[in-house]
C-alpha cells in the first residue's frame, strides 16, 4: 500500500468520470431555498396549531435533507446506528423548535448546526464510554453495522475491497484532523456548505473557517500521499 | 498571463476551488492564469480531483450503508415519532398533596368534587386530638396518685381483714395479692384468700347474680346426668 492517493490524479480518468464530482452550487439569485420556504410555512402552521399539516409538510424537509444529513453524521460518527439516531433526533429537534427558527439564514444552516451539535455530543459520550470500558474494535463499528442496513447486491469483490480500503484510509485520515479542522471540513465538504454558512453555524470568523479548511485539505493530502 | 506573473500558490488554488464549488465562479484574473499556465492548471486539476474524490468516496460509502430501503424506513420512523412528539406522559398527582384538590383523581366519579379540607381545619383537629390526649394522660396520673397512697397506708399499718372492707377496690385487690407472693406464710394466705372469697360473695351485686346462677345448669350436674 505505497500509493496512498485516493485515486490517481489523471486528467483522462477525471474526464472519464465526470459524473463522480462533488456537487456545485447554483446561484440562487437571492431567492430563499425550497427547504427554507417550507420551514417558514411549517413555523406558521405550528403557530396556528395546525400540527397535522405541519407534520405532513415536514416530511418534505425530511426527504430533502435526509441523505445529506446521514452523510455528515456517518462520516462524523463512523457508526451506522449512531448516525441514524443522530439524524432522527436532529430532525425531531428541528421540528420541535421550529418556532425559534428565523429565516435570516437558510433552514439548511440551522438544521446542520443542530445535527453537528448532536454528533459532537455523541462523540463525547462515546469517548467517555471508551474510557470506562474496553474500546471498540479497530476495524470500527461502521464495518460491523454495514450488514444491518445494507441490502445492496454485492459488487465485484476486488472493486468492493478497494473501495472499502479507500473509505477506511480516508476515514482514518479525517479522524486524525484536529477538532475544529474536522468540523469545518465535514461541514464544508460533506455538508456542502459555504465558508460563510459554516461561519454562521460554528460562530467562527469566515476567514478562520477558510484557514481551517485549507489546513485540513492540505493535511489530508499529506496523510493520503498527495502534496503536503 | 496578464494579471499574474508568478504561479499560483496552494492557498490560491484552494480559494479557486471554494469559489467554483460555491457557485461564485473563479475570479477573472485567476481563471485567466489557470487557462494560460499549464503548471498551475495541472496543480489545480490535481487538487480538485483529490477533493472531489474524497467527497465521492464518502458519498458512496454512505449510499452503501444507508440504502433506499433504509431511507424509507427512517422516514416512517421519523413520522411515527413526530406523531407522539406533542403527547407527553400523564403525570399522576400525589393523592394528599396540595394539588390533589385541583387535579383529577382517577378513583373519583366524574363531576364529583374533591373533599375540601382546609389547612386551618386540619390544624385545629390535630391540636384538639393532642390536647385531649394530654388531658387524658394527666387525669389518669392524678387519679392513680390519689388512689395509691390510701392503699399503701392501709396495707402498711395492719393487715386488714377483708371482712372489714365490705367493698374492696380494685387497687386493694392488687395490693393484697402482692404480699402473698412475697413470702407470707401459707396458712395465713389461705385465710386471706377465703375471706376475700367470702367478701366477694357477700357483695350486693354478687348476691343478685347468685339468683341468676341458680337457674343456670352447671357443667358438673350435666356430666353427672349423662353418666
Amino acid at each position: 500500500m505505497s500509493d496512498h492517493k485516493l485515486r490517481p490524479a489523471d486528467e483522462s480518468q477525471r474526464a472519464a468520470s465526470l459524473v463522480a464530482l462533488a456537487p456545485r452550487r447554483q446561484p440562487s439569485g437571492g431567492r430563499p431555498s425550497e427547504d427554507t420556504r417550507i420551514a417558514v410555512e411549517i413555523r406558521d402552521l405550528v403557530a396556528t396549531g395546525d400540527m397535522a399539516v405541519a407534520r405532513e409538510r415536514f416530511s418534505e424537509i425530511v426527504v430533502l435533507h435526509q441523505r445529506r444529513a446521514l452523510r455528515i453524521a456517518y462520516q462524523y460518527l463512523r457508526n451506522a446506528a449512531d448516525a441514524d439516531e443522530a439524524v432522527q433526533d436532529a430532525l425531531l429537534k428541528a421540528f420541535g423548535h421550529i418556532g425559534s427558527y428565523r429565516d435570516a439564514w437558510p433552514f439548511e444552516v440551522w438544521f446542520t448546526r443542530i445535527l453537528i451539535n448532536g454528533c459532537l455530543d455523541r462523540r463525547k459520550a462515546r469517548a467517555r464510554r471508551e474510557r470506562r470500558f474496553a474500546p471498540a474494535d479497530d476495524a470500527g463499528a461502521a464495518d460491523e453495522a454495514r450488514p444491518t442496513f445494507s441490502s445492496a447486491p454485492p459488487l465485484d469483490p476486488e472493486a468492493r475491497l478497494l473501495a472499502r480500503e479507500r473509505q477506511t484510509r480516508l476515514a482514518s485520515a479525517i479522524d486524525r484532523l484536529g477538532g475544529r479542522q474536522r468540523t469545518v471540513f465535514m461541514l464544508c465538504h460533506y455538508g456542502d456548505c459555504t465558508p460563510r454558512e459554516v461561519s454562521a453555524m460554528t460562530g467562527l470568523n469566515e476567514s478562520t473557517v477558510r484557514v481551517h479548511l485549507f489546513r485540513a485539505a492540505r493535511k489530508l493530502r499529506g496523510l493520503l500521499g498527495g502534496k503536503p | 498571463m496578464l494579471g499574474l506573473a508568478r504561479h499560483l500558490s496552494e492557498r490560491r488554488l484552494f480559494e479557486c476551488y471554494l469559489a467554483e464549488r460555491g457557485g461564485e465562479g473563479v475570479a477573472p484574473p485567476l481563471a485567466e492564469h489557470l487557462a494560460d499556465c499549464r503548471r498551475c492548471n495541472d496543480a489545480y486539476a490535481q487538487f480538485v480531483t483529490f477533493m472531489d474524490d474524497a467527497w465521492v468516496t464518502a458519498d458512496a460509502e454512505t449510499s452503501e450503508v444507508f440504502t433506499s430501503d433504509h431511507l424509507h424506513l427512517q422516514q416512517a420512523e421519523i413520522a411515527r415519532r413526530l406523531e407522539v412528539l406533542g403527547h407527553g406522559g400523564r403525570v399522576l398527582s400525589f393523592p394528599f398533596g396540595p394539588d390533589a384538590r385541583s387535579s383529577p383523581n382517577p378513583g373519583r366519579p366524574a363531576g364529583q368534587p374533591a373533599p375540601v379540607v382546609s389547612g386551618v381545619t386540619s390544624r385545629w383537629v390535630v391540636s384538639a386530638a393532642a390536647a385531649g390526649l394530654f388531658i387524658g394522660v394527666a387525669a389518669g396520673v392524678i387519679y392513680d396518685q390519689r388512689a395509691r397512697p390510701a392503699a399503701t397506708v392501709d396495707h402498711g399499718a395492719t393487715m386488714p381483714t377483708p371482712v372489714e372492707s365490705t367493698v374492696p377496690s380494685r387497687s386493694d385487690h392488687v395490693e393484697t395479692s402482692l404480699p402473698a407472693s412475697a413470702g407470707v406464710d401459707p396458712g395465713n394466705d389461705d385465710t386471706v384468700f377465703m375471706s376475700e372469697l367470702e367478701a366477694a360473695l357477700n357483695r350486693p351485686r354478687t348476691s343478685e347474680l347468685r339468683a341468676l346462677d341458680a337457674f343456670t345448669p352447671h357443667t358438673r350436674e350435666i356430666t353427672y346426668r349423662i353418666r
